[in-house]
């Protein structure tokens, strides 16, 4: 069931309501009937492959607390995050060869069940006793198809405050405008962009340069559109039911380097990998300098890059990223010398570093958006000008894909930048204009703009 | 070790691995009021602190660091 179908929304909408009429004692077992049931509508085989999971990460987080030795504790902890890496590491493998379908939100409640054994791994005082309780942290089906990762003890403090609270009126109204904004990202904008990407890579070969290279910075403001456009959905339903997931972006096309841009850019994975790979390689590391930064660097982008899927292109992915930020991170001290003088020259250095930074990640998504090898080298060759080009221009698609590309890919770059004034606008407008005239014109405009072929959403399948 | 025999000692550390001379640090420091201090910066700290007051921490340690006041009560307890 999708997060944009109007079906799904009404049943969330409808499932809030009852949460906040079911006493306390029941909410727990309620939100995680509702997640199993979200689950079973996907596949009935792969919900008892989350069960087990869960089950046994469960069991060994309580032997990880439970047990006194250091030796015992990491044999725990080796056990249960080699047996969901092995689980990942299988799926992904007969994806890639067999063609099998990865189990929906693997990828994602893996990573939360790995961050779990290693917080109690670090602190026995996460370990979660109430049964149920642990079984819904990797099962919440607001964040089970694509994030956000939320940390364990984030999760059960708020699952504990949410069953015994009344509802919260600016918890729930939050979430809806999240929701409401989530959906005009994805269904007015990245929907649009993605059927002029889908429009050119038709015929790549027959358009010209200047279509090819907008195309190519096109699908980075599509992916941010429709993830983040996800990620607000995501956040707002959590919200409906009580549960704030943390932020996947913060502005990332404001990010003046590329470190930065990590930081901003789908955020619960990136300090997923900063808090338990990057951090404990690093203290591994520690007397060799340099080598260990970029070591750790190196390690932590190809893990993120392979994350997506086990292949050349997503390694490739990894692999620039991995230059990117180690050159970043190397070149720190001498751009602040040179950029950190004056209010002149930062405002020179955020304006070299601010395209830059957008022209990495375009050029990294070339390997990421392409399935095989050899149609990265394709794109790489057009969009270089190695290949010739073709001459068809706009031309070349139907009037209604055309148009509307200018005003999404502005609407997408300002967003993504972190909507600036944005706030204080909507401040004057709330003057005039009552809240629930605003909702429906957002409504109006949903219903009215958003086109028929809409696509599926692009971090669906990991 | 004292706890007021460290600030000192402590500051002039942050000063030094963040190049920032008039940094002043307190208990209640997180890497969000240091300009730079962020996790590749971090273990240049930790690195700076384990020579400077010769201690050794784990990453158990580290990760359980939410402030400057955790860190002087780490050095106070490992330096003895």
């Amino acid at each position: 069931m999708s997060f944009v179908s109007i079906l799904f929304l009404l049943a969330a909408g409808a499932a809030a309501c009852l949460h906040y009429a079911l006493p306390a004692r029941f909410r727990v077992a309620y939100l995680l009937a509702l997640s199993y049931g979200f689950y079973a509508t996907w596949s009935l085989p792969y919900l008892a492959l989350l069960l087990a999971a869960s089950a046994l990460v469960y069991l060994a987080g309580q032997r990880i607390a439970a047990v006194p030795g250091e030796g015992q504790k990491k044999l725990f902890l080796g056990a249960g995050i080699g047996g969901l890496l092995a689980l990942v590491i299988a799926f992904k493998l007969a994806g890639e060869i067999r063609g099998m379908l990865f189990p929906l939100g693997l990828s994602y409640y893996s990573f939360k069940l790995i961050a779990y054994l290693v917080e109690v791994y670090w602190d026995d005082s996460v370990c979660e006793p109430d049964f149920w309780a642990f079984m819904l942290y990797p099962a919440f089906f607001p964040q089970i198809v694509s994030g956000p990762i939320q940390r364990p003890l984030e999760f059960f403090t708020q699952l504990r405050r949410q069953a015994m609270a009344r509802a919260d009126y600016a918890q729930i109204e939050a979430g809806m405008r999240l929701i409401l904004g989530g959906l005009m990202l994805k269904l007015l904008i990245a929907d649009r962009l993605n059927a002029f990407i889908a429009a050119v890579e038709l015929q790549p070969a027959s358009y010209n340069h200047q279509i090819i290279l907008l195309e190519a910075c096109c699908f980075t403001l599509q992916l941010y559109a429709d993830f983040a456009g996800y990620t607000n959905i995501a956040i707002g339903i959590g919200k409906l039911f009580g549960i704030t997931a943390p932020p996947n972006f913060a502005a990332p096309f404001a990010a003046s380097n590329i470190q930065e841009m990590w930081r901003r850019w789908h955020m619960s994975l990136t300090s997923w990998v900063t808090d338990y790979l990057f951090m404990p390689l690093q203290m591994a590391l520690r007397g060799l300098g340099h080598v260990s930064t970029i070591l750790c660097i190196t390690i932590s982008m190809v893990v993120i890059g392979l994350w997506h899927g086990l292949t050349c292109n997503f390694l490739v992915f990894g692999l620039c990223h991995a230059v990117f930020v180690s050159a970043t991170a190397l070149t720190a001290k001498l751009r602040r010398r040179i950029f950190g003088i004056h209010v002149v020259t930062r405002v020179i250095g955020y304006g070299i570093g601010v395209p830059l930074t957008f022209v990495a990640m375009t050029f990294s998504q070339l390997f990421w958006r392409t399935v095989t090898w050899a149609n990265a080298m394709q794109h790489i060759n057009l969009v270089f000008g190695r290949t010739p080009c073709g001459t068809l221009g706009w031309e070349g698609m139907r009037t209604e894909v055309a148009e509307p590309v200018m005003i999404c890919m502005a609407l997408a770059a300002y967003f993504g930048a972190g909507a600036p004034g944005l706030r204080w606008l909507a401040g004057r407008i709330g003057l005039i204009v009552p809240a629930w005239v605003q909702y429906g014109l957002a409504l109006l405009l949903i219903s009215t703009l958003t086109i028929e072929a809409g696509s599926s959403f692009i971090y669906g399948q990991f | 070790m004292e706890q007021a025999a460290i600030m000192p000692r402590l500051t002039g550390v942050f000063q030094d691995i963040f190049a920032i001379p008039n940094l002043a640090i307190s208990p209640n420091t997180t890497a969000a009021d240091v300009p730079g201090w962020d996790s590749l910066s971090h273990i240049n700290l930790v690195l700076a602190v384990e020579r400077n007051f010769s201690i050794r921490l784990t990453t158990r340690e580290v990760r359980g660091m939410k402030n400057v006041g955790d860190l002087v009560d780490l050095i106070a307890k490992k330096a003895g």
